[in-house]
């Protein structure tokens, strides 16, 4: 199968990639616009303005924080606890759209699915998250700590950086295969209706067999999120962006990226339920 | 030993321009040690040759033995203090870690002097070895010259503050010998030593004088430091394995040098100076990064301050485990710190080797009492590192990366503007009794005053008075008065919007801690009953701005109106509320306090401008961009979910 058909797969139901856009725009839009709000109640009449558009903004911002600094520092409070609020959703809409993949697609499938499997999802979304932290703490744990020694006594940076780059590959390897492990023992759950239990422990040692063969398109869904990811900085630089209707149109390109991205997700949730 | 004479040079050796003499030569210096990397210390002597300037017979001097700070916990730089130290906790060092300088015997007129002992001018501390007193066999009157023989040993502490030896055999001679102190006249008239102890939130200070420095060192090393290279590694008769590297430098304050068998040694030129790098293996590919910033250096001081009288640069970018020593100056002998693969985007090691660069003028030729006066090197350092690098890369100089634009003197002012505290010692406090964020008031408030007195004057004005300060005070000891001196004079030269005040803006902005932030309340425009002749309605158009800081300066306005036209105005500054008003025929859209930025020194931009039609395109922007990165922050801690 080409990777375009693997890709096509998760907009095949435009539906279902679009109802987890909404519910992360909504989540987003209270924090924009609050963000909205208070630069207009701090620096909504000043000529200054002028300068976020066109990017040479460093200055604006900085007289921003030293000003008002303390009206903007809660929503850092807002979006750490967004993230907990959208584990909790995520939980029950990938339930969802495991359910729609494995047992098709209807108007209701999604909400079917994430009431069904909602409170076994969060188990296992829990657990492998712990397991993802047990695992970065192996992996970044010794070499942070060993960093300031190195410094000292290392004669270059250069193995610092060079090993810095094989912990990342080695970390995103380990991650891959917790990402594949979780996404089998979703898989378990729903088409073998296997208990949490059992699911976690097939899926982990299915992981262990076939995420390799999966690693090239793994790999290249990694690659076109990281190019989604560059453009949008490419784009956001643009300055003949800094018209109110450029403004506009950078929107509407970030909330594309943003859909495509759910949409990508979805791909890779197709492809892995057939690799099993 | 005896020192070798030109005849034996394998090397070119003229330490500046000029075949006279640029300073008045008042502290000069012989050196011929030996260096024992085992021990990492050197041993030998040390011939002082010293003109005595002044008024007064001197019958004892006073000589610094900064090392001796490092001689354990007791010392007055690391007793009283946390012994934290530039983020190094030096709690529970190992004896052997500690360094010092020893005098074992000073000579005068073929007299050997036992009247030495360590004095502690500064505080009470009679544990502090810093500062050492020698009474003299004989006086020495005014315009005669004593000649002091020392043998000493110097042994260098795993490095503190940039001195001393890390892994891999890097040694880092610097403030490493014994130094005479200064006799000059004080503020008051009186003359005397100035030899301060060595505290924290001190530097250095030195007469000019010449050096010559002959080491004698294992064939493995690779040196390099102040000044010249008389002689290059010639091989010692009879002990084989050692070798001896002479410099000369001239009319100098200091002189230091490193050694190590790590580095590499990259030679280039511009104009009259050799530029030679001294840079770890692994940095190859940073070498013109390195040496283009020093080249664009003394291409702009060239031009816009005056030409570095020497004929030498060296740089050392030191190794990882040397990065102790980085981020420091010395005479003709900058060391800087850079990392391999170093984002091109992200130049502050090119700003860090400018920034040194620039103390060659500040700090070397004009050589002020970095303990007492660091603004004075400091912060005109780090004014003129923001010159360049905005010289040499445009307005996003420090970093351009990904769309992340910042330039040099808007780091350096939002760093002032950024204190918590801005009520902390002026800038003109001494150094080490300074109480505050040192780095923000000393280097950055100082050059954002620069700035401001620059945007006022007018760049090409400002260049002249500097060159009239560096001109004037080149070689000696300038003071703050000197500097005040010449901006008085090019002030009431070229009339311009603060002439009038600069007395007391210089109080204000150098000797008090006040802060500018003058700001816009309102801005409005209304129909009035009358027309003008021609039957059009007449507008009431008004604005009320507000003094919201202490520290008072006159203003530009701006007044834009809905026309298309623009009106300039000048406030004094001095009320704290100040009203705008006009009855025309135009209506008032917005209005602008200082539109060009000329007062750097005002830590709210934002609030200097009120407009009734504000184009909110930005903040959506920034809302937009807020929702943007939230999606993708839920969406990806959500991959196990
Ligand atoms: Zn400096």
């Amino acid at each position: 199968m080409g990777l375009m058909q693997i890709i096509k797969r998760g907009f095949e139901n435009p539906r279902l990639v679009s109802i987890v856009y909404a519910i992360q725009l909504i989540l987003a839009m209270t924090i924009g616009l609050q963000v909205y709000q208070v630069f207009g109640a701090s620096i909504g009449n000043s000529l200054s303005l002028e300068g976020l558009k066109v990017g040479d903004a460093h200055m604006v911002i900085n007289d921003l924080l030293n000003t008002h600094g303390a009206s903007l520092s809660p929503l850092l409070g807002q979006v750490r606890w967004m993230v907990i609020v959208y584990l909790i959703v995520a939980a029950f809409v990938h339930g969802g759209i495991w359910h729609s993949l494995i047992n098709g697609y209807d108007k209701v499938s999604i909400w079917i699915g994430g009431s069904t499997y909602f409170f076994r999802m969060l188990m296992i979304g829990f657990i492998m998250s712990f397991i993802f932290i047990i695992w970065s703490t192996l992996v970044w744990g010794p070499y942070l700590s060993k960093i300031r020694y190195w410094m000292e006594h290392l004669p270059s940076e250069e193995p610092i950086l060079w090993g810095g780059i094989a912990m990342v590959v080695l970390w995103s390897f380990g991650s891959i295969f917790i990402f594949v492990a979780s996404s089998f023992c979703k898989v378990l759950v729903i088409r073998d209706q296997e208990k949490v239990g059992s699911a976690l422990w097939k899926g982990i040692k299915k992981s262990i067999t076939k995420t390799w063969k999966c690693l090239p398109v793994l790999f290249l869904f990694f690659v076109l999120l990281a190019f989604l990811y560059l453009m949008h900085s490419f784009v956001d630089d643009w300055t003949f962006l800094s018209t109110t209707i450029g403004v506009f149109l950078l929107f509407v390109i970030q909330q594309l990226i943003v859909w495509i991205k759910i949409g990508l997700r979805v791909s890779t949730y197709a492809y892995l339920k057939d690799r099993l | 030993m005896i020192i070798g004479l030109c005849a034996q040079s394998k090397e070119h050796c003229a330490p500046t321009i000029s075949e006279e003499p640029l300073s008045e030569r008042l502290a000069n210096y012989i050196f011929d040690i030996d260096f024992d990397h085992e021990l990492h210390a050197v041993s030998g002597n040390e011939k002082i040759f010293w003109k005595n300037n002044s008024p007064d017979t001197i019958s004892f001097v006073r000589l610094y033995m900064y090392l001796n700070a490092f001689k354990g916990p007791e010392s007055s730089y690391l007793s009283g203090a946390n012994m934290n130290v530039m983020g190094q906790d030096l709690r529970g060092r190992a004896p052997e870690d500690w360094g010092y300088i020893q005098v074992d015997k000073v000579i005068q007129d073929d007299q050997t002097i036992t009247d030495i002992s360590y004095v502690q001018p500064d505080d009470d501390n009679d544990q502090d070895e810093s500062v050492l007193h020698i009474n003299l066999v004989s006086d020495i009157l005014p315009g005669e010259t004593l000649i002091l023989d020392l043998e000493f040993v110097s042994k260098l502490p795993r490095t503190i503050a940039r001195s001393g030896y890390a892994d891999h055999d890097f040694n880092h001679f610097v403030h490493w010998y014994p130094k005479m102190g200064v006799y000059e006249e004080d503020k008051e008239g009186d003359w005397g030593w100035n030899c301060h102890q060595f505290l924290r939130q001190m530097e250095f200070y030195g007469d000019h004088g010449n050096y010559d420095v002959t080491i004698e060192l294992d064939d493995k090393f690779v040196i390099g430091g102040s000044g010249c290279r008389q002689m290059y590694k010639e091989p010692v008769t009879d002990k084989p394995g050692r070798v001896e590297t002479r410099f000369i430098a001239h009319d100098v304050i200091d002189f230091g040098w490193v050694a190590s068998p790590n580095l590499v040694e990259y030679d280039d030129e511009w104009h009259h100076v050799e530029i030679r790098l001294l840079s770890p293996k692994s940095h190859a590919s940073l070498r013109d990064r390195l040496i283009g910033a020093a080249k664009h250096s003394l291409q702009y001081f060239e031009d816009h301050v005056g030409t570095y009288p020497y004929n030498t640069l060296t740089i050392l970018d030191p190794p990882l485990h040397g990065l102790r020593s980085g981020f420091m100056e010395y005479p003709t002998y900058i060391t800087g710190g850079a990392f391999y693969s170093f984002p091109k985007g992200v130049r502050s090691m090119e700003s860090l080797i400018v920034h040194e660069f620039a103390h060659q003028y500040f700090m070397q030729i004009l050589a002020n009492n970095e303990k007492e006066d660091p603004w004075l090197d400091e912060g005109f350092v780090t004014f003129y590192e923001d010159c360049v690098m905005e010289d040499m890369h445009g307005s996003s100089s420090l970093i351009d990366l990904f769309g992340y634009k910042v330039g040099n003197s808007t780091f350096t002012r939002n760093e002032y503007a950024s204190m918590s505290n801005k009520r902390t010692s002026p800038i003109t406090t001494v150094g080490y009794k300074f109480i505050g964020d040192y780095k923000a008031t000393i280097y950055s408030k100082t050059a954002t005053v620069l700035q401001t007195l620059k945007r006022y004057l007018g760049a090409v004005q400002f260049d002249e008075m500097i060159k009239g300060y560096f001109e004037a005070n080149m070689f000696t000891h300038p003071r703050k008065d000197d500097f005040i001196k010449v901006v008085k004079e090019a002030f009431a030269q070229y009339p311009n919007t603060l002439s009038s005040s600069i007395d007391q803006f210089l109080i204000d902005a150098l000797d008090e801690s006040k802060i500018v932030d003058y700001s816009v309340i309102n801005v409005g425009s209304a129909p009035s009953d009358e027309t003008d002749d021609s039957g059009n309605t007449l507008y009431h158009n008004w604005s009320n701005l507000e003094r919201k800081g202490d520290f008072i300066v006159p203003v530009e306005l701006r007044l834009y109106w809905t026309d298309g036209t623009t009106s300039d105005q000048v406030w004094d500054g001095k009320d704290p509320i100040y009203g705008v008003y006009e009855l025309s025929a135009r209506q008032l859209r917005a209005l602008e306090i200082d539109p060009e930025r000329k007062l750097f020194l005002d830590i709210d931009f934002n609030n200097n401008s009120y407009t009734l039609a504000p184009d909110n395109g930005g903040i959506w922007k920034y809302a937009t961009r807020s929702i943007y990165w939230v999606q993708n922050i839920v969406q990806s801690a959500s991959f196990l979910m």
